[in-house]
């Protein structure tokens, strides 16, 4: 064992690493041009997650993985990372949110979903797909914080 | 015991008697640092043995050169002692493989310490044995049984792609209500994470990776990380409660769309064993289609009011998942088609 694996066992760190990369990507909005790079990080970052699994039984840390994964899906879905713009102060917010604003942040994103991403959009049912696993996440996270 | 490790040892053996041999009869005051050079040069990723084999070389010199410095100007040893060993520390800590910074910070402060803890004898003749170990661990990497990064590619792309085939079955158990289904996915989901953890060809991010290799492999590499990503949101997906009747519509395409991605699956794995057969297969296009009409005829066509209900959500969320694995694996096989 490495033994820098004897202090980090945090699973939810490493989860949370991942979500805060896709947010950066999508703030960035310059995966087509950097996608090697951001790809490799997402390598990385994901293998921390299996890595940290590995030490818990928690089924809770799965799920929450595979909503992070579902949150990553915009860089694939959309053409046009322009339209990301709009959502940009919610991204932002995110980003720097702490779980109690969490509620408050997919509420705001559903309201500009039904304003303006359904219309102005390509593929509008990505945003909506991405809304529904922050969703996902966060009542995954509301479970696990109540035991 | 696969045969790329039974190569690896011996020819990591070989290279370190030899080390040691020419270390016994020719360096015999610095006896310990060739075999050290050998060894630490020979750890490099498939593919860019020569690339990382230097930087460790190069490495190796500045902490000869930092170690001897502290040894001859630091007038207390105690201090330098403990300095460099909280290095050694600190960068252990954060030791990652995948991080060059990291991972040559770590191999700097492990010289460092074992040059400053060993009797000090001459930088000279250790930069000498450090490059003749280096020499001998390069020339060995390369000479003998080399490693072949695109067979070995294949190879282990075959074995990631045969466990996502078995992870799909067990999603689809799953979703269909079989007996057991949840505990099994479960444990083909941690067979596919141990293959991701530990035989997934990592090595193709490395910087310094083969350069006529490198675009191909890195575009196929993300794309089957993709499907195992695509495989693990499918698992959450069919863990959902869906109502009876969607489920039941949903049965005979998705059993359809399970059976021609596994003959997509056995395809891409043929042609990367470089077999010469030709195998038939689907694009899913139809079962596609009828899982869209089966949830049309569930679900209001508005999307506004998808949030109603989250069973329609799943749905929606359930077919674009199993569009984009199809995308993924078409991809993948006009790449391979096309090469």
């Amino acid at each position: 064992m490495k033994i820098n694996n004897l202090f980090r066992t945090d699973c939810l760190g490493a989860i949370s690493d991942l979500q805060k990369l896709f947010l950066q990507i999508y703030l960035k909005r310059d995966y087509e041009k950097n996608h090697y790079h951001y790809e490799k990080q997402i390598h990385q970052k994901n293998i921390a997650i299996l890595r940290s699994m590995q030490k818990t039984s928690n089924p809770s840390f799965r799920k929450l993985h595979e909503y992070v994964l579902a949150q990553g899906y915009l860089r694939f879905r959309i053409k046009d990372f322009t339209t990301l713009e709009i959502m940009s102060r919610e991204l932002n917010e995110l980003l720097n949110a702490n779980m109690e604003k969490l509620d408050a942040i997919i509420f705001s994103l559903e309201e500009l979903y039904h304003n303006t991403l359904q219309v102005v959009s390509a593929e509008p049912l990505a945003y909506l797909m991405f809304i529904q696993a922050l969703k996902n996440f966060n009542e995954e996270m509301v479970k696990l914080k109540n035991g | 015991m696969d045969s790329t490790f039974l190569k690896s040892a011996s020819r990591t053996l070989i290279a370190l008697l030899f080390a040691i041999i020419v270390s016994y009869y020719f360096f015999r005051s610095e006896k310990f640092w060739i075999p050290l050079a050998t060894l630490l040069v020979m750890q490099t990723p498939i593919g860019s043995e020569l690339h990382h084999g230097l930087q460790r070389f190069l490495v190796m010199l500045a902490s000869l050169a930092v170690g001897s410095f502290l040894v001859l100007f630091v007038q207390q040893k105690i201090v330098i002692d403990i300095l460099v060993l909280c290095c050694f520390l600190a960068s252990a800590y954060f030791y990652k493989d995948e991080n060059f910074i990291l991972s040559l910070g770590f191999l700097a402060s492990l010289l460092i310490l074992i040059t400053v803890l060993l009797p000090y004898h001459s930088l000279q003749m250790r930069a000498y044995a450090v490059t003749v170990g280096s020499i001998i661990g390069m020339t060995a990497k390369v000479i003998l049984f080399p490693a072949r990064p695109d067979v070995e590619f294949r190879k282990r792309i075959i074995t990631l792609l045969k466990a996502y085939n078995n992870y799909l079955l067990t999603i689809k158990q799953l979703l269909l209500r079989e007996p057991n289904a949840e505990s099994q996915a479960l444990q083909q989901r941690i067979i596919v994470e141990t293959i991701l953890l530990k035989k997934a060809p990592v090595w193709v991010y490395q910087s310094g990776f083969n350069f006529a290799l490198r675009q191909g492999h890195r575009y196929f590499f993300i794309m089957v990380e993709r499907i195992g990503q695509l495989l693990m949101t499918l698992h959450s997906e069919a863990r959902h409660e869906f109502d009876g009747e969607v489920r039941q519509l949903l049965s005979t395409p998705f059993n359809q769309y399970v059976l021609h991605v596994g003959e997509l699956f056995a395809v891409i794995e043929s042609i990367l064993s470089l077999k010469k057969e030709t195998l038939a297969w689907n694009d899913c296009a139809e079962d596609i289609t009828a899982m869209e009409n089966a949830f049309n005829t569930t679900v209001t066509p508005s999307l506004e009011l998808l949030d109603i209900s989250k069973d329609y959500s799943t749905f929606a969320a359930l077919i674009l998942d199993l569009k984009d694995l199809r995308d993924v694996l078409l991809k993948l096989l006009e790449a391979l088609q096309n090469t």
